[in-house]
């Protein structure tokens, strides 16, 4: 396909709700290397084979605990990190299986935002700098027009155009962070994928940037693959949910349908587990503590993984593993579901 | 639950009156702490919330004596506990009362871990520490039923492991084991549960309760999470720029906040149990503590204050607000701002709302 | 306006930037930004500079140094003779008047030889440093960066080169490639770039672990793009301290060279060549200021070198203490 060809395929934006991105079967394995000799020993699989979808304008979020694979899949979504297994497909374009030079107009489209605001900015480089590159890499503009652009972009996190020539050491946390949005957004990108952009945020800066990407996202007709951990983010800021689990995803559907009617043991026990900012709640007897640690990604439990720490674990649990219709709207991989709604 | 002695009567176990901390760096110095003034009752768990910057760990850290000095200089006080104050002890008398009359339990339980010493040595060595008459039978003894009490499993086989052969949630427990070997009178818990995953800081929540009922010890839970506060605390303190700005006890503080820096935390926390349109976002950020300002620290980010000349001048000093304190100018405004912070999120930032 | 170029229908980004800034709204506030705009910019490279202004030694030492560099370049001015005038009247004579510091086996003045001799250590010094952190740090950024066999190739390299007695392999190559100036410059980088080689590795290896790599690979920046934008600027604090002490070293090297009378040749002068005439116990006990200027320039040249070498480590790396 010729360049201007491919351009008007993919640079062009979807209306809201149009599939923009497609993952099937993805798996990523991180091979486990003997220190003397550097043989391969076994491998870790950090996602084991997990498919979703991501429409324009939508925010999917991505939740789980520490070694789920959550944060893999979205570098692995942006080939940062390669996939052992499955495929990534962009707006009908198979970005699994390209080459550096042919993934290059695409990066155009995607971009991330991470989670560190302390090294996700080079120290070294003035925040206009910074934001600049990407345009310079890919030739979009220079000179006064590759100013205003900078300009205009730093306005539009919230920051002013004077930061420009200032160092990423002179802002604080949130304020880095809208650096990074303002990096991430240079591109004009239809899709952003955020690391864990809030967590390392104090909660009242959190709210900040939490409102600015609600914003951004409804003005630029982003989609956002948002990946965390803390529960009450994600469900504040998405419109449909994917619950991991050590390399799985064992539930998704809407936010609501998630958080009226979860139908996955775990995703109970997740939700039970949150703290609510109400003494009012205390000891109503109904949260649920898991019981044990989760189990080491470099050897998971037969058939469900989750088995070894849910409390309706059965032999065929041990033995088959469940499996995610992901055909379905809300979608869970169990034997046994909760089927009645939980009460809130 | 078991609930806090409320009469008045019962003396304060641990008393703190204007701490001031100061940490004096090559180019400028930080009031970490700057008059704070709480005091805690045997049995009963205090919360300590804020941000970064508000001086809540630093407070507590230079009570134990345990910040380098220089550069930290902690002055004011007296901090009395049990009767003497903490803050004119040698290091000697203070290592004494560290770790048997008040233990320490940190956010990184790699922190409080020795790793090449396998963990049961270290809890026995802590109990043997404080009581030579203890015999390292005796002591290894006492250390597995802590373990075992804590929900370590296999605690006879788990005594000799090493720290980096714990999980996470595990070190933690281990972590509280040896803080209650000897039987204190007060905890402190510093952000226990921000390093760990959601359904493990259930759990140590979970034994923390139980911790407490067994010990009948007092707790200082130190924390940024307004959910922790809610599920734990007795009392709270809401911490800003090293000054306490609200102190109350539990229910009230969620149900009638009486600062504009509480109401915009609760409004700023997005919530499972409830739909917010958007969250309230306090605008700025925490200030410079190496800047001292003049007036009250927060008013520069304050709804409530909008720019006015007290609010810049004068420092609100705590004073009574419904049954707890707050340190604002406008504590009868506080309805109002509420009910504006309310109507931005979508939905009543108080507890018994709507 | 910039238009979204390119064909298709696109969202006029502008458009909705600036309407979007003429509400005004109130969702983002950022109050503290007009306090970051009062202040100048402060580049890590400043703060450096300042952190360095505080160490009183290094800075007395740049100052040493600057003037040695400066008695070197206008040598022909600052000397009083010309530091190759045989006068063969005067031989090996005691300072005086006329020779504030004597006058050598060949009649000439020492003073002169001394101010000359600077321009041959100064060179050497700083164009091996040169050279050989330039050779180590493309190297060390090729192999922390690319990793795999690449690296292993080149760090293997690095092990060979310091495994040979450099003293004695520098000494073979100079009098096999015979002696002047631009011999020894290359032979010592030869000998000082695995050094420089091994801590760009250990930085590179540092720094590609941060964010904004990530962040540059996601934006479709090459490998080389981000080495050099990147990873380059990161490694210049520590490559700066090598450097120095390197030159220090090598200036070190050339005296020695010299002294051996593989130096630089006669009659030019050089700090190590007039340390040559210190072989007899005559020179030594009779007559001190043929051996003890140069002596004395050579120590204190190094050692402000590796003052300046100090200060700079403290100005990148504040968590030092002195």
């Amino acid at each position: 396909m010729t360049d201007t060809a491919l351009s008007a395929a993919i640079h062009n934006r979807l209306a809201p709700g149009e599939q923009l991105l497609r993952v099937e079967n993805l798996s990523v394995e991180f091979p486990i290397k003997s220190t003397i000799l550097r043989r391969t020993l076994g491998s870790v699989q950090a996602v084991a084979g997990i498919s979703f979808e991501l429409r324009a304008g939508e925010t999917l979020g991505l939740v789980g605990e520490s070694g789920c694979g959550k944060s893999t899949t979205g570098l692995a979504v942006l080939r940062l990190v390669d996939a052992s297994n499955g495929s990534i497909t962009f707006r009908g374009h198979r970005l699994s299986t390209m080459s550096g030079a042919e993934l290059r107009p695409f990066r155009r489209e995607m971009q991330i935002v991470l989670q560190d605001p302390y090294s996700s900015l080079d120290p070294r480089l003035t925040v206009r700098s910074i934001i600049a590159e990407p345009i310079r890499v890919h030739r979009l503009a220079e000179g006064q027009a590759l100013r205003d652009r900078v300009d205009k972009l730093l306005e539009l996190v919230g920051l002013r155009p004077e930061h420009g020539s200032r160092f990423p050491h002179e802002f604080s946390g949130g304020q880095r962070q809208r650096i990074g949005i303002a990096r991430a957004l240079a591109l004009r990108p239809q899709l952003l994928v955020l690391d864990e952009p809030v967590s390392a945020l104090d909660v009242s800066i959190q709210a900040q940037i939490v409102n600015l990407l609600e914003r951004l996202q409804d003005e630029l007709n982003l989609a956002y693959l948002f990946i965390a951990h803390d529960l009450s983010v994600v469900n504040h800021i998405s419109d449909r949910i994917a619950v991991m689990y050590l390399g799985k995803i064992v539930e998704v559907g809407s936010r609501d349908e998630i958080k009226a009617g979860p139908r996955h043991p775990y995703t109970k026990a997740l939700l039970s587990a949150v703290p609510i900012p109400d003494p009012t709640r205390r000891g109503m007897g109904n949260r649920i503590v898991l019981e044990g640690d989760v189990p080491s990604p470099a050897s998971p439990p037969s058939g469900c993984r989750f088995r070894t720490r849910c409390w309706k674990a059965q032999e065929i649990c041990a033995q088959v593993e469940p499996t995610l219709d992901h055909e379905a709207g809300h979608a869970v991989a169990c034997h046994f579901p909760e089927t009645a709604p939980a009460d809130s | 639950m078991a609930a806090a002695p409320q009469d008045a009567t019962t003396a304060p176990l641990l008393s703190v009156s204007d701490l001031h901390v100061t940490f004096h760096g090559d180019e400028a110095s930080v009031r970490a702490v700057r008059g704070v003034t709480w005091d805690i009752r045997p049995g009963e768990v205090l919360g300590i919330v804020g941000e970064s910057g508000s001086g809540k760990s630093v407070s507590v850290s230079s009570i134990l004596g345990l910040l380098p000095s220089p550069p930290a200089v902690v002055s004011g006080g007296p901090v009395t506990f049990q009767g003497r104050d903490l803050l004119g002890m040698s290091e000697r008398e203070l290592r004494a009362i560290r770790g048997k009359e008040i233990a320490m339990i940190f956010q990184d339980p790699m922190t409080a871990f020795n790793p090449v010493q396998t963990i049961g040595r270290q809890i026995a060595e802590a109990i043997r520490v404080h009581d030579g008459s203890v015999s390292r039978a005796a002591a290894r003894d006492r250390s597995i039923r802590l373990l075992d009490m804590v929900g370590v499993p296999s605690p006879r086989a788990r005594f000799s492991q090493f720290p980096h052969e714990y999980s996470g949630g595990m070190r933690q427990r281990a972590m509280i084991a040896m803080a209650i070997a000897n039987g204190p009178k007060l905890l402190i818990a510093d952000e226990p549960t921000t390093a760990l995953d959601v359904t493990i800081q259930a759990q140590i929540l979970e034994l923390l309760e139980v911790v407490r009922e067994e010990t009948h010890a007092a707790t200082i839970l130190i924390t940024h999470d307004l959910g922790v506060i809610a599920e734990v605390a007795d009392r709270v303190l809401v911490m800003y720029a090293g000054k306490v700005v609200e102190s109350t006890t539990i229910l009230p503080l969620f149900q009638s906040p009486r600062h504009p820096y509480t109401l915009g935390l609760l409004g700023s926390l997005p919530r499972l149990d409830a739909r917010m349109d958007t969250l309230f976002s306090i605008p700025g950020q925490p200030p410079d503590m190496a800047r001292v300002t003049r007036g009250c620290a927060f008013a520069p980010r304050c709804s409530l204050s909008r720019g006015r000349a007290e609010c810049r001048e004068r420092e609100p000093e705590l004073r009574p607000a419904g049954v707890g304190w707050s340190a604002c100018h406008f504590i009868d405004e506080m309805e109002q701002a509420a009910r504006k912070v309310s109507g931005e999120v979508g939905m009543d930032i108080r507890v018994g709302g709507e | 306006m910039i238009r979204d170029t390119g064909p298709g229908t696109g969202i006029d980004v502008d458009a909705v930037v600036e309407a979007s800034i003429a509400a005004g709204e109130a969702t983002i506030a950022d109050l503290d930004t007009d306090e970051i705009v009062a202040r100048p910019p402060r580049s890590p490279f400043r703060i450096a500079v300042h952190r360095f202004m505080k160490h009183r030694l290094a800075l007395v030492s740049a100052l040493v140094v600057a003037l040695l560099g400066l008695m070197a370049v206008f040598a022909p001015i600052v000397a009083p003779a010309d530091p190759n005038a045989v006068d063969l009247s005067s031989l090996r004579t005691a300072p005086s008047a006329g020779h504030l510091l004597g006058t050598d086996s060949a009649g000439r003045d020492v003073l002169s030889r001394i101010i000359y001799g600077a321009r041959v250590s100064l060179t050497v010094g700083i164009a091996a440093a040169i050279s050989a952190a330039g050779l180590g740090t493309v190297l060390g950024l090729i192999a922390g960066f690319t990793r795999g066999w690449v690296d292993t190739i080149i760090m293997r390299i690095v092990d060979i080169f310091l495994s040979f007695p450099s003293l004695i392999v520098i000494l073979l190559l100079v009098a096999i490639l015979g002696p002047s100036v631009s011999t020894i410059v290359v032979v010592i980088a030869l000998f000082e770039w695995p050094t420089s080689c091994r801590i760009v590795r250990q930085m590179t290896l540092a720094l590609r672990e941060h964010d904004f790599v990530l962040a540059a690979r996601a934006s479709g920046s090459s490998n080389l793009r981000i080495m050099r934008r990147h990873i380059l600027s990161g490694v210049m604090s520590p490559l700066t301290v090598v450097t120095t002490l390197l030159s220090a070293q090598a200036i070190l090297l050339e005296a020695a060279l010299s002294f051996l009378g593989l130096g630089v040749r006669q009659p030019q002068a050089s700090w190590g060549g007039m340390l040559n005439e210190a072989q007899s116990i005559t020179v030594l006990e009779g007559l001190p200021w043929l051996w003890l200027p140069p002596g004395i320039a050579i120590a204190a040249t190094v050692l402000a070198i590796n003052f300046i070498g100090d200060g700079l480590r403290d100005a990148f790396d504040p968590r030092q203490t002195r």
